[in-house]
C-alpha cells in the first residue's frame, strides 16, 4: 500500500486535484482509497434518523448503514489519529491511499496552488519537511520554486503527476 | 512486440525532402532506426510512409500508407497501431539516436499501460513519437479522430498512460541525444557532431 497527501491553501483546489489523481490511478487499474481530514465534526446522518438514534441515543460503539450500493460506518474517534494508522486500519487492500489535508503529517505531498487564491505556497525550502514535497501543481505560469513544478497547461501534466506520485508515495508495509 | 517507423509528415522545415533518408554518421537515419528496432525486437519494423517511392527506400520492409491520410502524427500512430499491429513501439524517422535499450524500455512499459511515453525533460517534455502503444489505443484514437482532435496525445484520457520517467531515460542515455530530431539542415549538421 502506498500513501500520499494532497495539500494546499484553502480553495486552492485540493479536492479537484485529488479527484483527478484518483481517477487516473483508477484508470490504471489501481485500487484507490481516500481519506479526507476534517477539523470539525462530520455531519453525514441527521438527527432523528434510525441510525442517528442507534449511534447517538443507543450510544452504539459503531453503527453501520448497509445498503445495496454502499456502506457507511459511524465510529467514535477517541483521538485525531494520523493518516498512516487510519490507512492501515481501514484500507489494507488499497494500492494507493490519497489523503486530503493532514498538512502536518510526515507524508509525501503534492501541493496544488492557484494564482487567484493569492496566498503563498505551503512549500518552504528552508523547512526540514520540504523534502516531503513531490511536486507543486499550479495554474501560474510565472511561479518559480525549488520544488518540481507542473503546470495545468503542460501537456500530460496529469500523467506525469500520477507517475511521480506513484513513484514517491510512501510505501506502507502491512 | 512490434515496432513501426513513422515516415509521415510534410517535412516543411526540411524543404519537403524525406528527412529519414539523410545520412547521419554515414548511415541513413532510416537504416539506423531499422537496425535499432530489429535489434530490440528480433524482427524488422513496419514502415508507415505515404511517399510514392517509399517501397524503394528499404525493399525488405513492409510499407503501409496512412490508414487515414492527412491526420498528422496521430494518424501515423493510428496506422501503426492498426497495421503493425499493437502492441507497437513507434518512432519518428527523424530521430537518428534512438537506441535498442530505449525501445526495449518502452516495450516493457506496455506490460502495465496502454500508452507508454518517455519523458525527455526538454522543451517538449514528453515524446509521443518515440513511444509504445497497446491495442486499447485503437478505439481511443478513433474516438479522438471522430471528435476532430488530432493532437498526438488526444486519446490519452481514454487509456492508461504511463511514463518512462527522466531518471530511467537518463540511465539509458542523454535525453538530448536520444530524442534529438532532425527538422532543419542545421539540425542535420548538429546531429553529425553528436555521432
Amino acid at each position: 500500500m502506498r500513501i500520499l497527501s494532497v495539500v494546499g491553501q484553502k480553495n486552492a483546489g485540493k479536492t479537484t486535484l485529488l479527484v483527478a489523481l484518483a481517477r487516473d490511478f483508477k484508470r490504471q487499474g489501481r485500487r484507490v482509497m481516500t481519506i479526507k481530514h476534517a477539523t470539525h465534526p462530520a455531519i453525514v446522518d441527521t438527527q432523528g434518523t434510525d441510525t442517528w438514534r442507534h449511534f447517538n441515543e443507543g450510544l452504539a460503539e459503531r453503527t453501520l448503514i448497509a445498503s445495496p450500493e454502499q456502506r457507511i460506518i459511524f465510529e467514535r474517534s477517541p483521538d485525531d489519529t494520523d493518516p498512516e494508522t487510519l490507512a492501515r486500519q481501514y484500507f489494507r487492500d488499497a494500492d494507493i491511499v490519497l489523503v486530503e489535508g493532514f498538512r502536518t503529517a510526515p507524508l509525501p505531498k503534492v501541493e496544488v496552488h492557484r494564482k487567484d487564491v493569492k496566498l503563498p505556497l505551503l512549500f518552504d525550502p528552508t523547512r526540514p519537511n520540504a523534502r516531503n514535497w513531490i511536486a507543486v501543481v499550479t495554474d501560474d505560469a510565472d511561479l518559480r520554486t525549488e520544488c518540481r513544478t507542473l503546470r495545468f497547461m503542460d501537456t500530460m501534466w496529469l500523467s506525469l503527476l500520477s507517475s511521480l506520485a506513484w513513484e514517491h508515495a510512501k510505501v506502507l508495509e502491512p | 512486440m512490434h515496432s513501426a517507423i513513422l515516415a509521415g509528415g510534410g517535412a516543411t522545415r526540411f524543404g519537403g525532402l524525406p528527412k529519414g533518408l539523410e545520412l547521419v554518421g554515414g548511415r541513413r537515419i532510416l537504416d539506423r532506426l531499422v537496425d535499432a528496432c530489429t535489434e530490440a525486437f528480433g524482427e524488422p519494423p513496419l514502415l508507415v510512409a505515404n511517399a510514392a517511392d517509399a517501397v524503394s527506400w528499404r525493399p525488405d520492409l513492409r510499407v503501409v500508407v496512412d490508414t487515414m491520410p492527412g491526420l498528422g502524427a496521430l494518424g501515423g500512430i493510428y496506422t501503426a497501431v492498426r497495421q503493425a499491429p499493437a502492441p507497437v513501439v513507434c518512432v519518428a524517422w527523424d530521430m537518428p539516436f534512438v537506441t535498442p535499450a530505449l525501445l526495449g524500455a518502452l516495450a516493457e512499459g506496455l506490460g502495465h499501460f496502454d500508452a507508454f511515453l518517455p519523458e525527455s525533460g526538454g522543451r517538449r517534455g514528453m515524446e509521443p513519437l518515440c513511444a509504445g502503444y497497446g491495442p486499447a489505443c485503437r478505439p481511443a484514437i478513433e474516438r479522438s479522430l471522430a471528435e476532430g482532435d488530432r493532437r498526438a496525445i488526444a486519446f490519452h484520457p481514454h487509456v492508461r498512460v504511463g511514463i518512462l520517467r527522466e531518471p530511467a531515460v537518463r540511465a539509458i542515455g542523454n535525453p538530448d541525444v536520444l530524442f534529438f530530431n532532425v527538422n532543419t539542415e542545421d539540425d542535420l549538421r548538429a546531429a553529425e557532431e553528436l555521432t
